[in-house]
């Protein structure tokens, strides 16, 4: 037998008249896939998302346990923490009350102790001056001091500038202490030797 | 005839079918289904909310203790505020620092009796205002004593350091010419912080 004769060797039983249109199966297989495709898609996206819901219910469930669990403790350290507010405001109040002033034995003192010896005093004034109105943070005082010194004009100057130096270290002073003026140094009336003067301390308590 | 074909036609996509039908009830469950940004929302507060309670919780420590003791504290101060309208009281503390300093003191004369800052000056002048016994107030007295430097310096002393709660808001010192040249005449005026009290 030729090789050109085994060609034919099976023989064809398709019955073409009753196979299926192989485009309309292609169609068919196409259209289910991508539509299938898209429904498992979005089907998977749902489950996603549900389990997220369910995990974020869980974590609310969780929450308000906690939350609630806390609450009657969380209000009654509100409650203190005003409680303390209130009390350190009032406490507040009068220490801002007591420290707006100053302690008047303590400058006496302090203005005693460091006066140079030639300096004599004859009066001795404190004053508030703050301006209220201003909205100052601070309160302002000025002590002034009349008094006398056996000295010349030079000499006078020098005593009270010295005193003003001694006056900023004070340890009292010095945290309030802001100038020190020489309002007046005249020469007193029939004295040769004797200057009068007035000397004005601001002082700032913040 | 054409829902015969209709049928026909599907009958030959059962899968794509069966598909669609999957997409619509996806579809319908979502919108359905609850608001999951109002429970994102939800969950977000409540991650706020439990932060807050616990930074509390945290804060708190020793509270309940440091507040006792700012109580007790509170009352040793609450009893150092005199009645401000009880001039009595207020003149035998000015007696017995004069009694125990040594000056002898010109009749202490009352100012004015004026609220601490902390009330509103308009609210205060209104005349429907009431205060509170608690509210803070300032009584101004005027003083003016004599005697030696120390002894006026003891006076002072007593007053400033006292039982009740003074400033003194300004002084004039000088040579008191009556007395000896050791004696020395002081103006002062004193602001005494208290409470209105329930005397009116």
């Amino acid at each position: 037998m030729s090789r050109s004769g085994n060609r034919r060797w099976h023989t064809n039983f398709r019955d073409v008249s009753k196979l299926p249109n192989l485009e309309e199966v292609k169609q068919q297989f196409m259209v289910s896939a991508i539509v299938l495709g898209l429904a498992l898609v979005l089907m998977g996206f749902y489950i996603m998302g549900k389990t997220e819901r369910i995990i974020v219910d869980e974590q609310i469930h969780s929450l308000e346990q906690t939350f609630a669990e806390k609450e009657a403790n969380n209000i009654a350290n509100i409650a203190a923490d005003a409680a303390f507010q209130e009390k350190s405001a009032f406490i507040q109040e009068i220490d801002d009350f007591y420290r707006s002033g100053v302690d008047p034995v303590a400058l006496f003192l302090a203005i005693s102790s460091k006066r140079p010896k030639d300096l004599v005093f004859e009066s001795f004034r404190l004053e508030n001056v703050s301006d209220a109105t201003l909205n100052e943070e601070g309160e302002l005082y000025e002590v002034s001091l009349d008094g006398f010194i056996r000295s010349g004009y030079d000499e006078a100057f020098q005593a009270v500038k010295v005193f003003g130096r001694q006056l900023e270290k004070d340890p009292y002073l010095e945290p309030i202490f802001r100038d020190l003026e020489v309002e007046k140094l005249t020469r007193g009336a029939g004295m040769s030797k004797m200057m009068t003067f007035t000397i004005v301390i601001k002082l700032e308590i913040s | 005839m054409a829902s015969e074909d209709a049928v026909d036609t599907l009958s030959k996509y059962p899968y794509a079918v069966a598909g669609v039908a999957i997409i619509i009830a996806v579809i319908f469950l979502w919108f359905t289904a609850e608001d999951s940004m109002q429970k994102d929302n939800r969950l977000m507060d409540l991650e706020q909310a439990v932060r807050i309670v616990e930074h509390n919780e945290r804060s708190s420590e020793g509270l309940d203790r440091d507040l006792k003791n700012l109580e007790k504290f509170h009352e040793s101060i609450v009893e150092r505020l005199v009645e401000v309208d009880n001039a009595t009281e207020i003149l035998a503390f000015f007696l017995r620092a004069e009694e125990e300093s040594g000056v002898k003191m010109k009749d202490p004369k009352e100012d004015d009796i004026t609220p601490l800052k902390t009330i509103d000056e308009e609210d205060y002048d209104d005349e429907d205002f009431e205060l509170s016994p608690d509210d803070r107030m300032i009584a101004q007295y005027q003083l003016t004593i004599g005697g030696t430097f120390p002894q006026v310096l003891t006076f002072v002393d007593k007053i400033y350091n006292g039982p009740y709660f003074v400033n003194v808001s300004s002084f004039e010192m000088g040579r008191e010419t009556k007395f000896s040249p050791k004696h020395v005449q002081m103006a002062l005026k004193v602001n005494i912080l208290g409470r209105r009290g329930d005397s009116e």
